[in-house]
């Protein structure tokens, strides 16, 4: 496994820690309704938020200090051009989706617990970093590591 | 018409250098280098060059259009 796979897999790993604390906070009964209420889970998700590109920056710097020697040509480049485009498509979709859900859900109740806007502002950056992360793998696989 | 290039054969033929020294010769990775000798990733333009001009040969020799 090359080192640029190795530190695109740790990212990975990184933020699906984050992405399963987001969803234990969200999972939390009565958090969606009662949302405004509890600036404490606010305050952690914006730690979590906070950790994910922390580690992530931090990890960056370490993978590419001379003693790791980790450097990127042309190849890795044009993969990471590649991995944005499709996880920003993956993120349109999931938002495009989520919200159709969200008004299918709540249509007639004709309110929506600010909870659930809450969960998918934070859900769309998880996600976005981790569906580029996983496209670069993938693309990494098939172009050859 | 497929891009074919015959960067593995012209690397043995001509001066016979590891991989690893072709990448740190032309600035980009060992995986690249791998890459492009199994046909899985087409090059630019300036990295074609800079592989022909270490190898001593044309950009022709190296990769060309299966027609």
């Amino acid at each position: 496994m090359s080192k640029a796979m190795r530190v695109i897999l740790a990212q990975v790993i990184i933020w699906s820690i984050v992405a399963i604390m987001m969803v234990a906070v969200f999972a939390q009964p009565g958090t969606m309704v009662n949302w405004g209420d509890d600036k404490l889970k606010t305050l952690l998700l914006a730690i979590l938020v906070f950790l994910g590109y922390g580690s992530d920056l931090s990890f960056r710097f370490y993978a590419r200090s001379k003693r790791w020697g980790y450097k990127q040509d042309e190849r890795d480049i044009n993969i990471n051009i590649k991995a944005v485009n499709i996880g920003m498509i993956a993120l349109i979709l999931y938002v495009y989706v989520f919200s159709i859900m969200l008004y299918a859900r709540y249509e007639t109740a004709g309110l929506l617990p600010v909870g659930w806007m809450w969960f998918l502002g934070y859900s769309s950056i998880v996600l976005a970093n981790i569906s580029i992360r996983l496209a670069s793998l993938l693309l990494y696989i098939k172009h050859g590591y | 018409m497929k891009f074919i290039n015959n960067l593995k054969a012209v690397r043995r033929s001509k001066i016979d250098i590891t991989q690893q020294d072709l990448a740190d010769a032309v600035g980009c990775t060992r995986q690249t280098i791998i890459a492009l000798e199994q046909n899985k990733y087409n090059p630019s333009l300036i990295l074609a060059l800079k592989l022909a001009k270490h190898l001593g040969v044309s950009v022709e020799e190296i990769f060309y259009l299966d027609e």
